[in-house]
């Protein structure tokens, strides 16, 4: 008996055992627990409460579900449950308090949020062309009171006709390759040549994608010296597994003389 | 509440049970019509052989169809059958057009969201009904004036054709019906002769941009319904003829009426949308 | 149980009656029954042509640079996985789930439109021929979603408009099945049945229906755009020439999002009719149970921007999007602890149906969670198009959906075929598949986090453990449904019959006889009880806590 009970225990676990033994060595990466940028903390943050959040739920299912898997188990054949059909405060406790919950959450996402829709003022401005399949990178400086011809104004970012920035180049072009520096916040604007793909940076939790014919923008302040992985993440063609760039971020120091260096007579 | 009606013994039932080739029919017919719009994609004019096969079979199926409901329904005029499910034609329809919304809702959407991009990538407000042209293009005229009268008007006949069914004046009726199918084959005519003038005259095309796309797909898919609904009037003509109609016993019209209605209804926004301008 | 009263004799079908198999019975069939049998058994093969493309994908992603297949293959293939199990496999089983036990269980004799439901059977039987043929003509490569411009460059890849027409006329076949299954609930339930004596199977389907047609038409529009885009030069999503690339998404997810809720809903009404079977007590909550498939019906038509966050559209217009998706959460959670409230105090019997039940109530709720992170904008700027929407989609379709589907399909068999499934051969296919696919879908949702893109053929090596344990419970999950294929050959070759109600249900379904007459039921039912009325009350129960005999 106690044997048996013991193997079922044994055989329902065993799936969350091998799922640790894997988790171990994978877990957790370091920009998870080390943000790299300003305000990838506050992302990280509601990630780890959303999965406690989440555990809790789930231990509590399954934590049912074994109660009443030992305790309400029918023994022989013929027995019946009780007939009872609702209750209404009940129902209205597990509206309300998941309720609560969620738009606690939606609140705070909000707030994280906000901080990704309010950039601070940014000079510097890389302005990343996907293509079938690789990045191209471009450095911009912006400023709202540049004028004349060499300025550019880039419109309608995101669709929204009240967006726009004024940005000149800086004479810096670079494939698969680029490099920000540390402690600066960056804007980017991103585009396609072709198809929509997309421009992720895994390690500073952020992507957006690059559509044909529109600019989006997205931006970010590293805090970490290091190299960082970019890929595309939406399928672009058979390319798609291949299309990547590395994000370098340097010390400002460093970083003004890699733009000297890498300035060409061909512009823009 | 009983939705089963009152059950006479003895009496068979219409169509409980029974095998019916055309379903199968219809269904081989429509994969024909598609695998043969893969060719014509490719310009390959062996597809119109596919599509014209398929559209023939899937036409004498769903004509054979109509056979069939036509039959049962004057079988069950003269009381040798009884229906097997109360009324539930009005049901259908109303389901299939709130459908039909959400269809042409999704190309109006598609109008309305091009228009504003239009505007917001251009500054300017008509750019978008020029088409990619050099000035805005004159769409409404002659034609959809016409257009308009036909279809209401064939709105009207087909009420009053169906107020005098109703008074068992099926003569009357008859003709009502007749001159609505010929208000909507009349349309038909007017709209082919319209985009003909608008691709010759204007230059205007289903290429013309975002304003020439969401107009002809708008207008081609109302069209297609407008042919349908001249295929089920006159079935109804037909089936009139073969006293399958009474002033008790005209279910078909209505609900077909109904549809007709609709068809008059879109292309009312239509009209207002892309013709006139007005929202 | 419901009293009968006598109601007419109807006429008796001259077909039934001469013995032994003939084709014009089930071609030209207007039996729901048969039609129901059809769309479960070719749902079935497609099942298994899904699971190997999904195969060869893991075989290839078991270690990184395997390159078994060729790239363009490859996400020929991520198409053709995505779209076989969608529209050919969950759909139509859901589907002839739905058209056998519907009108028997609202006591009926067939659908509104019974030939109408044949038209469907048949233009869903030429939309998979149709995608079928993209094996042999080449297979769409721009993912079962097609963004543009990506669906539109290519105009000389056949696939991509093979598929387009395929798919097209699966959404006839869904607008018309809708159509049914709404006015066959809404007109002919048995007398006494009033709305909310419906069993909640009943009200899946009924919202169903709704979803269907309202949501199929967004789709038609998008890909009717882009073949007209392809090949006739037409600018919807050109923008060079004014067009817009978002708005094929916004087309696609007005119609995609309801998809995934049209994919879950009858799966809620399978477990909602299993769970109180097997507890042999009332579903709990049963109007909470209505209302809420109601709202998470009517509110799936707002959130479609969701799977947009990151495309570009205007940023600031995407909040309002993730608190829809936090407010769809509500109700969604609600039937999950009602369901556990129902087996509360209940008595209950370990049957295959509820054991896959269980093994739902675990893994959507998973699903679920998964589903909150993906709705916190932030979060999902880091997670979405990676490997942990996989994970995720992965849970609520094959832990939500598949799940139901085979507890549905365990659950009805005896009354489609009189026979019971072999219960030994089901609980090994019930726990191979549910370590299989624990082990296949969890690893996905770190290696999202960490940095794996999705519909990739290849990735970093550093993500190759993970990989190979997702390509090794893909293989267990897979190789585990031929213990279901093997536990229905033995079984109808045993042909052992098990009684019209082997279950015990008091649902309508389970009170006729079986094989169901072709005519379902000799006198048409009239209802007086509730759908679950089963237990003993409460007054009478809490005297003893020893069983009674029922």
């Amino acid at each position: 008996m106690m044997v048996t009970t013991l193997l079922r225990i044994l055989r329902r676990t065993f799936p969350w055992l091998l799922a640790a033994l894997v988790v171990t060595p994978a877990w957790p990466s370091d920009f998870l627990v080390h943000p790299v940028s300003a305000y990838s903390g506050s992302i990280d943050a509601i990630l780890w409460v959303t999965i406690a959040i989440s555990i809790v739920f789930f231990a509590l299912v399954v934590g049912i579900m074994a109660f009443v898997f030992f305790r309400f188990r029918a023994k022989k054949a013929g027995e019946e449950g009780v007939r009872i059909h609702g209750n209404v405060p009940l129902e209205i406790v597990w509206t309300v308090v998941p309720a609560i919950i969620l738009v606690a959450l939606s609140i705070w996402a909000v707030d994280v949020f906000n901080v990704e829709l309010n950039p601070p003022e940014s000079t510097l401005i890389v302005k990343v062309t996907a293509y079938q399949f690789g990045f191209d990178f471009s450095y911009y400086e912006s400023s709202p009171n540049f004028q004349g011809a060499q300025t550019v104004t880039v419109h309608n970012i995101c669709g929204n006709p009240a967006a726009f920035v004024k940005i000149r180049s800086l004479g810096v072009k670079t494939h698969g390759h680029f490099e920000i520096p540390q402690g600066v916040p960056v804007r980017f604007l991103v585009t396609s040549k072709d198809v929509i793909h997309s421009f992720w940076v895994p390690a500073f939790m952020i992507k957006r994608d690059t559509v044909p014919g529109l600019s989006s923008d997205m931006w970010l302040t590293p805090t970490t010296v290091g190299t960082y992985p970019v890929k595309c993440a939406v399928l672009c063609g058979p390319g798609h597994d291949g299309m990547r760039a590395t994000l370098k971020v340097v010390p400002k120091a460093e970083f003004s003389s890699w733009l000297a260096a890498h300035k060409t007579l061909a512009s823009r | 509440m009983a939705d089963h009606a009152a059950q006479e013994p003895g009496i068979p039932h219409t169509q409980l049970g029974h095998t019916n080739p055309w379903p199968f029919t219809a269904g081989v017919g429509l994969l024909l019509v598609f695998f043969g719009l893969l060719p014509i994609a490719y310009s390959n004019p062996g597809g119109w052989l596919l599509i014209v096969m398929g559209f023939g079979l899937f036409g004498i199926a769903v004509a054979a169809w109509l056979g069939t409901l036509s039959r049962e329904d004057i079988s069950e005029a003269r009381g040798l059958t009884q229906p097997e499910f109360p009324r539930i034609a009005p049901w259908f329809t109303g389901f299939l057009i709130l459908s039909e919304i959400f269809l042409f809702g999704g190309l109006f959407a598609s109008y309305f969201y091009l228009r504003n991009w239009d505007y917001i990538q251009t500054g300017s407000l008509m750019h978008f009904y020029t088409g990619g042209g050099s000035a805005p293009v004159q769409v409404w005229g002659l034609f959809p004036l016409l257009n308009t009268f036909f279809l209401l008007t064939s709105s009207i006949t087909l009420q009053i054709g169906e107020a005098y069914l109703k008074k068992g004046k099926i003569a009357v009726f008859q003709v009502l019906l007749g001159i609505t199918v010929l208000l909507g084959v009349m349309f038909l005519a007017s709209q082919v002769y319209e985009f003909v003038n608008f691709v010759t005259k204007d230059h205007f095309t289903l290429q013309s941009g975002t304003y020439g796309a969401t107009f002809f797909s708008l207008t081609s898919l109302h069209g297609l319904h407008v042919t349908a609904g001249v295929i089920l009037l006159s079935y109804l003509l037909g089936g009139s003829f073969a006293g399958q109609f009474s002033a008790k016993r005209h279910m078909a019209v209505t609900v077909i009426g109904i549809y007709w209605h609709f068809v008059d209804v879109i292309w009312i926004f239509l009209v207002a949308v892309l013709y006139l301008r007005l929202i | 149980m419901s009293e009968t009263a006598a109601l007419a004799q109807p006429h008796h079908d001259q077909e039934e009656h001469r013995g032994g198999f003939r084709w014009t019975n089930w071609l030209f069939t207007t039996d729901h029954k048969k039609i129901g049998v059809i769309y479960m058994l070719v749902a079935f093969f497609f099942f298994f042509v899904g699971g190997a493309l999904a195969g060869v994908m893991r075989a290839q992603l078991a270690a990184p640079d395997l390159h078994l297949v060729g790239n363009t293959t490859f996400n020929g293939l991520v198409s053709m996985h995505g779209t076989i199990m969608i529209f050919l496999w969950v759909m139509p089983m859901m589907s002839g789930l739905i058209n056998f036990v519907m009108p028997l269980q609202i006591g009926t004799r067939d659908m509104a439109f019974p030939r109408l439901n044949a038209l469907s059977l048949w233009i869903f039987v030429g939309g998979g021929i149709v995608l079928f043929s993209t094996f042999f003509l080449g297979m769409p490569t721009a993912g079962w979603t097609s963004y543009a411009p990506l669906s539109v460059n290519d105009p000389h890849e056949v696939g991509m408009d093979v598929w387009i027409l395929g798919i097209e006329m699966l959404g006839i076949s869904s607008i018309t099945t809708g159509l049914n299954f709404v006015v066959t609930i809404m007109r002919l339930r048995a007398p006494g049945m009033s709305l909310f004596k419906m069993p909640l199977f009943v009200w899946s389907t009924l919202v169903t229906g709704w979803l269907l047609i309202l949501a199929m038409p967004a789709i038609a529009v998008a890909l009717f755009a882009v073949f007209t885009e392809r090949h006739f030069g037409v600018d919807f999503f050109n923008a060079a020439r004014g067009g817009d690339p978002i708005l094929y998404q916004h087309l696609f997810w007005f119609f995609g999002h309801p998809e995934v809720y049209i994919l879950i809903m009858p799966a809620f009404g399978i477990i909602s009719e299993v769970i109180p079977v097997f507890s042999r007590k009332p579903i709990f909550g049963y109007k909470a149970m209505a209302w809420s498939m109601i709202a998470i019906a009517f509110l799936s038509f707002l959130v479609w921007a969701h799977h947009m966050f990151t495309s570009g559209m205007d940023p600031r217009l995407t909040l309002p999007f993730m608190i829809m998706t936090m407010v769809v959460a509500i109700p969604t959670g609600v039937k999950m602890f009602n369901w556990l409230a129902t087996m509360w105090k209940g008595k209950l019997y370990f049957e295959l149906p509820m054991v896959f039940a269980f093994g739902f109530l675990v893994t959507f709720a998973l699903g679920g969670f998964t589903g909150v992170m993906l709705a916190i904008i932030p979060l999902d700027l880091q997670l979405t198009e990676t490997y942990f929407v996989v994970g995720h989609m992965h849970y609520v379709m094959f832990g939500g959906s598949v799940l139901a589907i085979f507890a549905g399909l365990y659950f009805w068999f005896p009354k489609i075929t009189g026979y019971k499934l072999d219960h030994k051969l089901g609980l090994w296919h019930f726990w191979i598949t549910l370590i299989g696919m624990n082990l296949a879908f969890f690893p996905m949702h770190w290696l999202g986090l960490l940095g794996m893109p999705r519909r990739v053929a290849n990735y970093d090596p550093s993500f190759a453990a993970s990989n190979l344990w997702v390509s090794v419970g893909g293989f267990i999950m897979g190789l585990a449904q031929l213990i279901l294929v093997a536990n229905f050959i033995i079984t109808m070759l045993k042909k052992q019959r098990c009684g019209t109600n082997p279950w015990n249900s008091v649902s309508l379904e389970w009170s006729t006889a079986t094989p169901v007459p072709p005519h379902n039921f000799d006198v048409l039912p009239q209802v007086t009880e509730g759908p679950y009325h089963y237990g003993i009350p409460e007054e009478e129960s809490s005297t003893k806590e020893q069983a009674r005999h029922g």
